[in-house]
């Protein structure tokens, strides 16, 4: 069950790779599609694995990752 | 009258600064105006002010850099290899329109004692760019003491360096001084001043850049918008801050132009040749820039010639030639006329009359 | 779910809509992220000052919500100086500069003020080069290290590279001199905490204050990014390694 979710900014990413080598879960990959840069842009292909550690967002030199932790569940399943 | 006394040239910067409010010096000692520095160091600490020597004069105007930005006021001073090393720090200081006062005691090129051969470097300006500062020239201990003053006032005003020119000859001379503080007016808002966002009344953060219209800022969105404000800048500085005296001007027929410890002298010539009937004048320039053009060619096209008297191989000629626009006779008494072909050589006024009645 | 921010654009980060000017896996974004972090955590918002010098982190001072100001290549440890004996306490003052800008044409700034003991605080980012023009060799490329102006790789001819935190830290005036790194989710917290120790002598009025980042480089270095982490932790760290070099609480 996720503990946080990760947003990449495809804008802004450069495709530097930093996220997919320092996440501390191996959630993110880096894929062959091109950004509007023309980068190999990173994908979270495991977003049930994501801690919310911010270790994506800490590496990342282009401001390009905002991570979230989840607030506790929701009381009633809808 | 205010209080009287007897003051070395050099040490009526720091009085001229002290009236002045000036709150921190930054500098480097160099032949011959260590006496400055030495001032400021004995007197600001002791006052609560700034005082900080650097390891060089780029040194130095950089620190005046940093501190000029804060908004106070501050000054530095050297002589002429100093003020060469200064050269990228006034095309900053220019580009980032910060307000200072530096001042140079002209030595002669690279010996240690007086000369003019800085006039081209101070109004030209040695830096990169094209930038203009106003260049003030005392010719008296008295007038080195008010023309701090007014520089501080000139800095503020247009947010620009200013200069204050003098030489080894005026540095160390002695004279009688009364202290008076000049009074021009309260000083203006410095909303610029880079204190730390809180300082700031609407709390958004201030920049200061030497590379203004380079980046894109709201207050100047392009390159051109920098360029053309600067140019504004000039243009008024140009006519409303140029500042001579004159002396018998009105029927002179032969005009000298002079500046600083030659001025003095051609004072002299001056005396001794209107007293054989001779129809001389002087025009003294206050400003070396901007420099008294207007008055210079009123005289020429009346007719008059001219005879600059420097102490250098010619460098304000160049602008007195200028001035006439072809219209009279331009002659120079210069550092090869000196009564003594060493360092300690002057012009005295035996080699001013002596041309001046070669011109008759 | 709801979700809560945790980590990403630092709240004092100038936002712009356009990508910000830094290339492929540069280590500049990371210590300008970094510097947001620290002043807000710290609280001095409203008296950091950042004066910078000239290279490609010079536009970073556009990008930190706080008052700046850009002088001279080489010079911001000297504006710095005379802005902090105008303001005193009142104001943290903080240089970031490159490694050419601090100790090559800026040397005399720098250990200058190391030795006074001004009360402020340089952050060095040692990329090895000179980036913004290009990649030439700068006083801290290393032994063998290929650049346009060694293109033989640095050797014997052109001298040996400058130890930044340890000359510096060597001086009298300086109360902390660290290097760190962004090799690593750990080394980030630890420059990170180095920063603020940094800091937090130029508050407690101790003395001058010295952090050298060790930064990627990659397009000057002609490596990719994740090669260029594994050039700093094989090649680089070897010869200038990370840590507290300098940490004094008085410097009498």
């Amino acid at each position: 069950m996720a503990k946080g979710e990760v947003e990449i900014n495809d804008d802004f990413c450069r495709g530097c790779g930093y996220c997919e080598i320092f996440c501390s879960q191996g959630c993110i990959e880096m894929t062959h599609k091109l950004s509007p840069l023309g980068l190999p842009i990173p994908a979270v292909v495991h977003p049930e694995k994501c801690t919310g550690c911010g270790i994506c967002a800490w590496m990342c030199p282009h401001l390009a990752i905002e991570v979230y932790k989840y607030v506790g569940a929701t009381a009633s399943a809808d | 009258m205010g209080e009287r006394f007897l003051v070395q040239g050099n040490q009526a910067v720091g009085w001229g600064a002290l009236d002045a409010d000036c709150e921190g010096f930054f500098g480097y000692p160099i032949t011959p105006q260590n006496e400055i520095i030495e001032w400021f160091a004995r007197e600001f600490p002791k006052r609560g002010k700034a005082f900080l020597q650097s390891a060089s004069e780029t040194g130095a105007i950089n620190m005046l850099h940093g501190a000029a930005a804060t908004g106070v006021r501050v000054m530095t001073s050297t002589s002429g290899p100093g003020w060469s090393l200064m050269q990228e720090g006034m095309a900053n200081l220019c580009n980032a329109e910060l307000p200072c006062v530096i001042v140079d005691v002209q030595r002669g090129w690279n010996t240690t004692r007086h000369a003019q051969t800085d006039y081209t470097s101070v109004t030209q300006g040695g830096g990169f760019g094209g930038y203009k500062t106003i260049v003030l020239a005392p010719a008296s201990v008295q007038e080195i003491y008010e023309l701090v003053q007014l520089a501080f006032y000139l800095a503020d005003k247009y947010l620009t360096p200013v200069l204050v020119v003098s030489d080894a000859i005026l540095g160390q001379m002695m004279e009688a001084v009364e202290l008076k503080r000049l009074d021009f007016g309260p000083a203006p808002e410095k909303d610029w001043a880079i204190r730390g966002k809180a300082s700031h009344p609407d709390g958004n953060r201030r920049a200061s850049s030497i590379a203004k219209g380079m980046l894109p800022t709201a207050q100047y969105p392009n390159l051109l918008s920098f360029w053309r404000a600067y140019n504004d800048k000039v243009r008024q500085m140009e006519e409303n801050e140029v500042r001579y005296e004159v002396h018998h001007l009105d029927d002179a027929q032969l005009v000298l132009v002079a500046f600083g410890y030659v001025a003095r002298v051609s004072q002299e010539a001056l005396r001794r040749t209107r007293a054989k009937g001779l129809r001389v004048g002087l025009i003294r320039p206050v400003t070396l820039w901007p420099f008294p053009s207007q008055v210079i060619r009123g005289k020429a096209a009346q007719g008059a010639k001219f005879l600059v008297v420097e102490d250098s191989l010619g460098q304000m000629i160049a602008d007195v030639r200028l001035a006439v626009e072809g219209r009279a006779e331009v002659h120079l008494v210069s550092s090869l006329d000196r009564h003594l072909p060493v360092e300690e050589g002057a012009i005295y006024p035996e080699k001013v009359v002596e041309k001046i009645e070669e011109l008759f | 779910m709801e979700r809560k921010w945790f980590a990403g654009t630092p709240k004092l980060w100038v936002r712009v809509p356009v990508p910000i000017p830094f290339c492929t896996g540069c280590n500049h974004g990371t210590a300008g992220k970094l510097i947001c972090e620290v002043i807000d955590e710290m609280g001095i918002e409203g008296k950091a000052i950042l004066v910078v010098g000239v290279g490609c982190y010079t536009v970073i001072s556009m990008l930190v919500n706080i008052d700046s100001v850009m002088v001279a290549h080489g010079r911001p440890c000297d504006a710095a100086s005379g802005m902090k004996r105008i303001l005193g306490e009142e104001a943290v003052i903080i240089t970031l500069q490159g490694d050419g800008d601090a100790l090559a044409i800026g040397t005399e700034a720098t250990v200058h003020a190391a030795a006074r003991g001004e009360k402020i605080t340089t952050i060095m980012l040692n990329n090895g080069n000179y980036g913004t023009t290009g990649g030439q060799l700068g006083p801290t490329t290393i032994m063998g290290q290929v650049t346009t102006t060694s293109p033989q790789g640095r050797n014997e001819s052109h001298g040996y590279p400058i130890p930044a935190g340890e000359l510096i830290g060597s001086l009298k005036g300086v109360a902390y001199s660290a290097r760190g790194a962004f090799t690593s989710p750990v080394n980030y917290q630890r420059t990170k905490r180095y920063l603020k120790a940094a800091i937090q002598k130029q508050m407690d009025n101790v003395g001058y204050s010295f952090v050298e980042i060790l930064s990627a480089c990659p397009s000057n270095w002609h490596l990719s990014a994740r090669d260029s982490i594994k050039f700093i932790e094989e090649k680089i760290i070897p010869e200038f390694p990370l840590g507290e070099l300098k940490n004094v609480d008085s410097i009498a």
